[in-house]
């Protein structure tokens, strides 16, 4: 019990190199478990099935034990991440026979509106407060309730009556409708 | 927070709030969260047998691991053993001039020193015993490779008397570009210049020893020179990618056709890296060209740059 204590106290990139230098399997085990639940939850987005995603984290596992010495790792989270996207991606183009899925994910592309939101509303510019008026109200009340009152989805939930799906939803597009009126004011 | 709390249904509160926003800045955990509110059936019941799957399988692979260590010990011991009883007489057949290696040579500073024998003889000797002292060596190191393969150890035997051969009929030549100074050579002759022709020999000699067999000293810099191939043969890599090439379709659905050529150094584990492509296909093609070579077979390893070409 002692030892696993100790074992999650390690860095990632610790965790690896003991890996490397040892021949025993416990930390690498350690490692794989601390990330079963961000793995197993991109492999349910993309593969869209649980027994899938199932069996494509029990793959990966099963193929890096064997190999993971062998990549230059020096930050061990982005690289996972490549790696799972990339299996789910193989996955996929093995049952559809071509290439056809667009991957590039655009959750975090709306930066500097996250950025700019978070800010004190005197430092915020005229422009955003405009913008944030034209929006629809599903939309506006999301997005308010998200990062001035710092509740979350669940609560927005809750509060407005919306689904928490849409929610969800709702932020993401204001963030997008935000960016292309900021941008279009802009010119 | 962690995401398995949060998937478990605390949903509120601060915390929540702040998992959520963290989300929008990582793409990873916001992938992961889409997923559970997309699928996300009894996702704690899946995720803990998910877990025991892991452990029990790392259980089983450290067993297997060990078992292959013992498997290991009993062939070392067992090849050990063989090697005694089998490849000490092969030894002997190679090694039966380094006996007269050093008779012959201390002959040579006699008839040297003194000067009174002729310059020929005294340099027909040189040449021999320069070619059985290389030739040890080269004995030497060809035993400690295939000493346990006979009939192998004897296609080196051949290769190495035609080596000694060349070397012979170089020095001979040397020889002869000598006599047209021989008066002179006659005084100039020391001990000195003797070890240099022999210096320069030895380099030559590994130079064609290693045309022989590159695979005898794999971390020399003349095989290093190389550039990088298929460390399974060049059929066996054309089979891999054909077999996982992914036909390339445009939007309407219409196979695409074109190449696209790829240009990266091989690592000290044989792995391509530094892969850059030198002829573009397209977005999707170049990821495709890139992704077979980045699973593929290993190279190997070199100091030069590769190129693999990639016919859609």
């Amino acid at each position: 019990m002692f030892r696993n204590n100790a074992l999650s106290l390690l860095s990632d990139e610790e965790l690896l190199n003991l890996h490397k230098k040892s021949d025993k399997t416990t930390y690498i085990e350690e490692l794989f478990i601390r990330y079963l639940p961000l793995l197993y939850g991109v492999c349910l987005k993309y593969l869209k099935d649980a027994d899938k995603a199932r069996e494509a984290v029990i793959q990966l596992f099963e193929d890096l034990f064997y190999n993971i010495s062998d990549f230059e790792i020096n930050e061990f989270r982005p690289w996972i991440y490549g790696v799972i996207k990339n299996h789910c991606l193989q996955i996929q183009r093995k049952e559809a026979r071509f290439i056809s899925v667009d991957f590039n994910d655009n959750a975090t592309e709306f930066d500097d509106i996250t950025y700019l939101l978070e800010k004190d509303p005197s430092e915020q510019p005229a422009k955003l407060a405009n913008c944030l008026n034209k929006l629809p109200e599903r939309q506006r009340l999301s997005l308010v309730c998200f990062f001035k009152d710092e509740l979350s989805y669940a609560e927005i939930a809750d509060k407005t009556g919306y689904a928490l799906k849409n929610v969800k939803t709702s932020i993401q597009n204001a963030k997008q409708n935000l960016k292309i009126c900021m941008d279009t004011v802009n010119e | 927070m962690s995401l398995s709390d949060y998937i478990k249904g605390d949903r509120y509160g601060k915390e929540a709030h702040q998992l959520e926003y963290d989300a929008m800045r990582d793409p990873f955990l916001q992938d992961a969260i889409d997923g559970y509110d997309s699928e996300g059936d009894r996702p704690t019941y899946h995720l803990k047998k998910l877990t025991n799957e892991v452990k029990k399988r790392t259980r089983k692979k450290y067993y297997r691991l060990q078992a292959w260590g013992i498997a290991a010990c009993a062939l070392l011991i067992i090849g050990a053993s063989i090697f005694f009883f089998y490849g000490n007489d092969n030894k002997i057949n190679l090694l039966p001039e380094k006996s007269t290696y050093a008779e012959t040579d201390t002959d040579n500073m006699q008839a040297r020193n003194p000067m009174i024998d002729s310059l020929a003889t005294a340099k027909t000797e040189q040449t021999t015993s320069a070619a059985t002292a290389n030739s040890d060596a080269i004995v030497i190191d060809k035993v400690i490779v295939h000493d346990d393969d006979k009939a192998e150890a004897e296609n080196i035997q051949e290769d190495l008397l035609a080596t000694i051969e060349k070397l012979k009929i170089r020095q001979e030549n040397q020889q002869e570009i000598r006599g047209e100074t021989e008066e002179d050579q006659r005084i100039a002759l020391n001990q000195e210049d003797n070890s240099n022709e022999y210096s320069l020999t030895n380099s030559e000699i590994q130079r064609i020893l290693s045309e022989y067999n590159p695979s005898v000293e794999t971390n020399s810099k003349v095989t290093n020179n190389q550039s990088p191939k298929p460390a399974v043969g060049d059929q066996a890599y054309n089979d891999y990618i054909k077999k996982n090439l992914k036909p390339l379709t445009n939007n309407a659905g219409e196979e695409q056709h074109g190449k696209v050529v790829l240009s990266f150094s091989v690592n000290e584990n044989g792995r391509p890296a530094n892969i850059s492509v030198l002829q573009s296909l397209g977005q999707a093609a170049d990821r495709e060209a890139i992704r077979l070579l980045q699973n593929g077979p290993n190279w190997t390893t070199s100091d030069k740059n590769a190129s693999l070409e990639i016919n859609f």
